[in-house]
């Protein structure tokens, strides 16, 4: 009797890399249909929608899936000329509705679908494709399509409604709690950064505006707790990186005698956890060796901390995990280095623990020393009877002339905008400034404009701004 | 502790043990460098030296010496074999050794062939000839379906507690140490009464992980240190029980003639473990094992994790093989990319990246900093990778590479 011979192990074990893939889907479910709850029965019961709306959060996630299969299955075919069994057994093994379906999570659900559509084939093609396809890329396909649209795409987005549902729009009104965080100068307070919002469960259960997949934090540490048990993703990562936002922003908070929320605050808002959880252990661009996963995510953390308060936008997750994927190479040579001894560990942990509080200290001496003053204010000429102020907006400063009567203003006249057409329109069309001026004695309570919260709050810090300068 | 754990599938072999000591031929591989000490239709008796290395190679029938030929040998290669045919008198030339020093002691090992009896075949005179302050007795078998150690231990454990209190009066060791795998109680129940009066043996239960029989994580489990090397830098030295066991048949007189194998795996009609003449073809076991149950049959020397697959079943048995495995053959598992889950490196017991030498396969420089001799081939990577990706051969050419 002849037998086939073949290299061993004769046993494998049961958790092959479609399985991986498989448990990755089954952990995104849960979030896919919470944003098919809130962002789409919520509406519908309140009347906000038709059906067909109701039912668009599930439709946008599957344009979006949708997209980059083709377009990776086309990209095989039609570029790498791969035909027949060769493409089936491609498309089996590569998993190309993956960046897709994390483009439309990780976008607001008012981006437009051409828009979407775009994102996700940038995800495929520059993210994925141009490096050799699966396995070979460096950077996160997915964030790279997202990166993309946000860049060249942001404004439509915006004026399309930005991160806020129509159910939103009437309850909350204003712009995500990491935006209107980001237009508070100095660290705010709870009633400021949390109360418009409801409380921190409202930021745990998820009924807050963001985009798609990020909102819901418990379905996402459901997730997580899923994916460690079934041991798909590398779960050092997202445990450290979290862990380093928590202990930063505890210190910050703590510098500026704010209390525990805010850490928690901060890690409840924006696209933290999601972003932990999927995009910082994406596989093919994390490292492997467990050194090197330890101190990439601390690194993540630290960037993230660095870019949300340091950078004009509010968010860190993305441009953190980007920033860091490039030193995975790096950060995998120094993993798998010959443990000689314990200095090989202690000396890259000392450098990320003096990071981490450097940037703690840096960021929270940043708040204490920001003073009632805003730096985003400048007065250009000053009058008996009128002030000519700068406040930078969303494209550029606002220059204004305000005429002033009695510690009053009078008249407020734009001189210079660099905003959006739309937004400033929007601006505009409400009457915005003659409630500025109706309501000057009383402007903290005065609301924004949803779609250009940022120009919007601009005018309305000009305003205040110039009615301390009175003051003095 | 770094490790895995692996379905046993131990209970069909446990604690049943044959015999099978009646081959009609035995072979002895011979190497380049092999003396031979016997010629073509020369007569031996059993136990008589036909074969010098370092040690000696003693023949495990008394007959004659027909021919040299080429057979399988365990690992699935055609190699040089001499033939002896049986002529079942079992005319032997024991002689009980008169052992008292440690010199006496290696000399026997040498003398009687003894060589380590858990795959490898290292030869155990090597190990002994060291200042010994610790011995570990390994009857772990961390390796699926194996049970070879665990019958031997099992039914002997009195000769191989007599044989090591000889050496612990030879070597005047301080301790001894007998490893088994946590949860075999009827080993341990057996093992306790056996060992009770000697104040210098005691049992550890380790735990139920692969690759825990290896040296180093036994070592690191039980003594709590590291060794570079070999154990015997700090003093220790780790002899599975098989090999203690036939060590007590040498001081008796009895050379490495015999061993226990296992036969188990799904597709054998009937499993269990066999006590064999040294260089049995495999073949003459078909009355023991009855064929196969299915067709699509992958043959395998040794565990399922280290073992090779062989193309016939006409393979010589030496002394290093400790079971022979019939598994159902797996579907065909075609390699897929690299996902880069680190898996592999998590799991690496020699705390090596696979993930890493298989990208830097051609880079030497890279590979020697990447430490790929630390490699045992305990397959773990390949067993582990999402991708099925067989990590342990880019290992293999590795350490090929770095040497």
């Amino acid at each position: 009797m002849e037998f086939n011979t073949y290299k061993g192990p004769y046993i494998k074990s049961p958790n092959k890399t479609n399985k991986i893939m498989l448990h990755l889907v089954v952990a995104l479910l849960p979030i896919i249909l919470f944003s098919f709850y809130k962002n789409g029965v919520v509406l519908y019961k309140h009347n906000l929608t038709d059906t067909y709306g109701m039912f668009y959060p599930l439709i946008f996630v599957f344009v979006g899936t949708f997209t980059s299969f083709i377009t990776e299955t086309i990209y095989t075919y039609l570029v790498l000329k791969k035909k027949n069994k060769d493409l089936i057994n491609s498309i089996k093994n590569s998993y190309s509705f993956l960046p897709g379906l994390f483009v439309s999570l990780v976008l607001p659900l008012n981006t437009p679908l051409p828009i979407l559509i775009i994102g996700a084939v940038v995800a495929i093609i520059v993210g994925k494709m141009l490096y050799g396809g699966f396995g070979q890329n460096i950077f996160n396909p997915a964030l790279i399509g997202c990166l993309f649209v946000l860049t060249c795409y942001g404004s439509v987005i915006n004026s399309n409604g930005g991160y806020i549902n129509k159910y939103e729009l009437d309850t909350i009104g204003s712009a995500t709690p990491l935006t209107n965080y980001h237009m508070i100068d100095g660290i705010g307070n709870y009633d400021k950064v949390v109360k418009p919002y409801g409380d921190l469960k409202d930021f745990l259960f998820g009924m807050i505006p963001g985009t798609v997949g990020e909102t819901c934090s418990i379905l996402i540490i459901v997730a997580y707790i899923y994916l460690v048990l079934k041991k798909v993703i590398k779960w050092k990562i997202p445990l450290i990186y979290v862990s380093t936002v928590f202990v930063m922003t505890l210190i910050i908070g703590s510098m500026n005698g704010e209390g525990i929320w805010y850490p928690t605050f901060n890690i409840l808002s924006g696209g933290l956890l999601f972003g932990a959880v999927f995009m910082a252990t994406d596989p093919v661009t994390s490292p492997t060796t467990c050194l090197g996963q330890v101190i990439y995510a601390f690194c993540l953390g630290i960037l993230t901390v660095l870019f949300r308060n340091y950078t004009s936008a509010p968010e860190g997750v993305l441009t953190s995990i980007l920033t860091m994927n490039m030193f995975v190479v790096l950060l995998d040579r120094l993993g798998s280095k010959k443990k000689e001894s314990i200095m090989q560990i202690l000396i890259p942990m000392g450098i990320i623990t003096c990071l981490l509080l450097g940037v703690s200290l840096l960021v929270g001496n940043k708040y204490i020393n920001s003073d009632s003053s805003d730096s985003k204010f400048k007065i250009i000429e000053k009058k008996d009877n009128y002030y000519v102020v700068s406040q930078v907006g969303n494209g550029g400063p606002i220059k204004a002339k305000i005429y002033i009567k009695d510690n009053e203003i009078t008249k407020i006249k734009i001189i210079e905008n660099n905003e959006t057409e739309n937004y400033y329109k929007l601006v505009t069309n409400k009457n915005y400034i003659k409630t500025l001026i109706d309501n000057q004695n009383n402007l903290d309570k005065v609301d924004t404009v949803s779609g250009a919260t940022i120009s919007s709050t601009a005018l309305k810090k000009m305003c205040i701004n110039v009615k301390k300068d009175m003051e003095k | 502790m770094i490790g895995i754990r692996l379905k046993a599938n131990k209970k069909d072999t446990k604690y049943k043990l044959k015999e099978f000591l009646n081959p009609k031929y035995v072979y002895f591989k011979i190497d380049e460098k092999d003396k031979l000490l016997v010629k073509e239709n020369d007569k031996v008796k059993m136990g008589d030296k036909i074969i010098e290395r370092n040690y000696f190679i003693n023949s495990s029938v008394s007959g004659k010496v027909t021919k040299i030929v080429e057979l399988l040998d365990s690992k699935n290669n055609v190699c040089k074999f001499l033939e002896i045919e049986n002529d079942f008198k079992e005319n032997h030339s024991f002689k009980k050794p008169i052992v008292k020093t440690k010199e006496d002691f290696i000399e026997l090992l040498k003398e009687k062939g003894i060589i380590g009896l858990s795959g490898n075949g290292f030869p155990s005179y090597i190990k002994y000839d060291n200042e010994i302050k610790t011995l570990i007795v390994n009857a772990v078998e961390c390796e699926p379906y194996i049970t070879a150690d665990n019958v031997v231990c099992f039914k002997y454990i009195n000769k191989i507690v007599k044989a090591l209190e000889q050496i612990k009066e030879i070597f005047s060791i301080e301790e001894i140490i007998i490893a088994i795998k946590i949860g075999n109680r009827n080993l341990l129940e057996k093992i306790i009464p056996a060992i009770n009066s000697y104040d210098f043996i005691s049992v550890v239960q380790v735990p139920n992980l692969y690759p825990m029989g290896w040296e180093k994580s036994l070592v690191r489990y039980i003594k709590h240190t590291d060794y570079e090397k070999l154990p015997t830098e700090k003093n220790i030295v780790v002899s599975n029980a098989s090999t203690i066991y036939s060590i007590s048949e040498a001081l008796e007189g009895k050379p490495l003639i015999e061993r226990v194998i296992t036969i188990s795996g799904e597709s054998f009609k009937k499993k269990i473990n066999v006590k064999i003449k040294i260089g049995t073809l495999f073949e003459e076991l078909k009355d023991i094992y009855k064929g196969y149950k299915n067709d699509d049959v992958t043959l395998i020397s040794g565990g399922p994790m280290m073992g090779y697959s062989l193309s016939k079943e006409s393979f010589v048995l030496d002394p290093s093989v400790n079971a022979v495995l019939a598994l159902k053959k797996a579907k065909e598992d075609i390699a897929t990319t690299c996902i880069r889950c680190g898996k592999c490196s998590d799991h690496c017991p020699a705390k090596i990246c696979p993930v890493l030498v298989k990208d830097n396969i051609n880079d030497k420089e890279e590979l020697k900093r990447l430490d790929v001799s630390r490699c045992i081939e305990c397959g773990i990577c390949s067993f582990i990778c999402p991708a099925r990706i067989n990590l342990r051969e880019y290992l293999k050419e590795a350490k090929g590479k770095v040497k």
